[in-house]
């Protein structure tokens, strides 16, 4: 199985790092922010400056502050917050034990660190491919990569990377341990959300099984 | 219940590696009060923190007020003192009864305690138990030899540490006499052994860093690497010491080659965290154990050596007109 995954709240827990690096540059100018409650928005659909001031910051407030965590969200010191996701490890490893191949899909602006990060979370071994896209455009850079291949699946956890399968013809499966919660996806259009990486790679197995039972049935062909 | 944690000496590497551990483990699930002699604007971890306060030197007067304080005010159920004096306080207090029922304090025994903080205290009690530790004399009545290498009693990140020729050590201060002790030369590699035990399951991991950089007393470059002798001695240490939990020790060689230990801390390294790019996060170990959460999910096994290194990081920690 040829198979694209997405980092960042797919494999990785995302929560953590923004909402430590927004509460330490809220705290840096004295102010007491709830942090969940922006984590809550922002998996609900609303940037981390909408979401701000959703909570009644001021615009300038919101602007300033934002500014910052975009800037500073993948210092090394923030990127070190990052840990897998329980079942990352073991899925990732069932999946190349089973002889498929996982290409790394991820919207970063710092492909340098993204390296040493990987390394870090003993996760580099894993992947055939590593693609890094623009995070200023993720879903025609991810969008640009699946079409091109071949892939059998993608999982990822936003609105934009099922834009970016759609837009490539590609199986989406979302996860909504992510940056957006199931409800969020399924407005989207997402068809098939799952709770984690794992449930995700079960229902492609599940699926691909029963295709390649059919394929075997009918002869040749996909099913209608 | 809200878990609320206490770190003490905030300012300090091994606080700020403790407390990253805490939210990369358990995000917000857990909150923090961070406390340092240092303002908040000085104190990195203020930033990561929930709530920060200024609090005097422990030896002062009004720390024992200011910490039983904070500790009722914020509803604080685990509290991790760092700094040598501050273990030792926090082992008297909970001895003494002086501690809320429901606040678990990660510190050792009283005596344990009292040891870390003496070191020539600490080499007579090791060296009574059979484990090995260099020749040592309180400086004013010092060894002999041309060359000896003085620290304080009470220190701790090689503070104040030095070579000194017998002449030298004659020259010290009245008060640096009365508060040094003085070894014979111990010769690199200098290791920190990072540990961590659990006696109530029988279970323990240990995993060894040699210095092969440093600053200001911390490493900035390590080999991590396994030892089954240096684990040996770490287990040796938390039966003598009863330290449980994560704790750390050095190690150099002695003139004949014999691994002996410099020095004993009843709490993690400041290059503690430096395990954790091996899978070994002996900080969230520390705290899963208090939580009675599985503490295993927080080690792995380390083949041959690692080298690790370190940098510095810019944080903006405060403005002012």
């Amino acid at each position: 199985m040829n198979l694209a995954v997405d980092l960042d709240g797919t494999l990785l827990v995302c929560e953590t790092r923004q909402s430590a690096c927004l509460h330490a540059i809220a705290r840096s100018y004295a102010l007491d922010l709830n942090v969940e409650k922006v984590w809550t928005l922002k998996r609900q659909g609303r940037s981390t400056r909408a979401a701000l001031l959703t909570l009644g910051c001021s615009e300038d407030l919101s602007n300033v502050l934002t500014e910052r965590w975009r800037r500073e969200i993948e210092e090394p010191y923030w990127l070190s917050l990052d840990r897998p996701f329980a079942d990352t490890h073991a899925t990732l490893s069932r999946l190349v034990a089973s002889g498929s191949e996982i290409s790394l899909l991820t919207a970063r602006r710092r492909a340098d660190l993204l390296a040493i990060q990987l390394r870090n979370l003993g996760l580099s071994g894993f992947f055939r491919d590593i693609h890094v896209v623009d995070v200023a455009a993720p879903r025609a850079g991810k969008a640009n990569i699946l079409a091109r291949g071949g892939f059998e699946a993608f999982v990822g956890d936003t609105e934009s990377d099922l834009e970016a399968a759609r837009d490539a013809g590609v199986p989406f499966h979302a996860v909504a341990c992510g940056q957006r919660d199931e409800a969020r996806l399924k407005q989207a259009g997402a068809s098939e959300v799952h709770a984690c990486f794992a449930e995700a790679v079960d229902s492609i197995v599940h699926a691909q099984a029963n295709f390649d039972g059919e394929t075997t049935a009918a002869g040749n062909g996909p099913p209608a | 219940m809200t878990r609320t944690v206490l770190v003490g000496a905030a300012g300090s590497g091994t606080a700020f590696g403790a407390i990253s551990a805490v939210r990369r483990a358990w995000g917000s699930q857990v909150r923090i009060v961070a406390i340092d002699a240092n303002p908040a604007h000085l104190v990195t971890a203020n930033l990561l923190a929930d709530a920060f306060e200024t609090v005097p030197y422990v030896e002062e007067p009004d720390f024992r007020e200011e910490l039983l304080r904070i500790i009722t005010e914020q509803r604080v159920t685990i509290y991790l003192p760092l700094v040598p004096a501050e273990i030792a306080f926090a082992s008297r207090l909970i001895e003494g009864g002086d501690c809320p029922h429901n606040l678990h304090v990660m510190a050792p025994s009283a005596f344990a305690g009292g040891l870390c903080n003496d070191k020539l205290k600490l080499y007579e009690f090791l060296a009574s138990r059979g484990i090995a530790v260099p020749r040592s004399a309180p400086a004013d009545a010092p060894l002999a030899g041309d060359e000896l290498f003085a620290k304080p009693r009470s220190g701790f990140g090689g503070r104040f540490a030095r070579r000194l020729t017998s002449g030298e050590v004659a020259d010290l201060s009245h008060e640096e006499k009365a508060s040094f002790v003085v070894q014979e030369i111990c010769f690199q590699p200098e290791v920190t052994v990072d540990c961590f035990v659990d006696p109530s399951r029988g279970f323990h991991r240990s995993l060894s860093r040699e210095r092969i950089d440093v600053k200001a007393g911390v490493s900035a470059k390590c080999r991590i690497f396994e030892s089954e002798e240096l684990d040996s001695i770490a287990l040796r240490l938390s039966e003598a010491l009863d330290l449980e939990g994560t704790f750390c020790f050095q190690v150099m060689h002695d003139a004949d080659g014999r691994v002996v230990v410099t020095d004993v801390n009843a709490r993690p390294g400041a290059g503690t965290s430096m395990c954790w790019t091996t899978g070994n996060d002996f900080h969230a170990a520390n705290f899963a154990r208090c939580w009675d959460e599985p503490y295993e999910q927080y080690f792995r096994p380390v083949q041959g050596s690692i080298f690790v290194t370190r940098q510095y990081a810019d944080f903006l920690t405060g403005t002012a007109p």
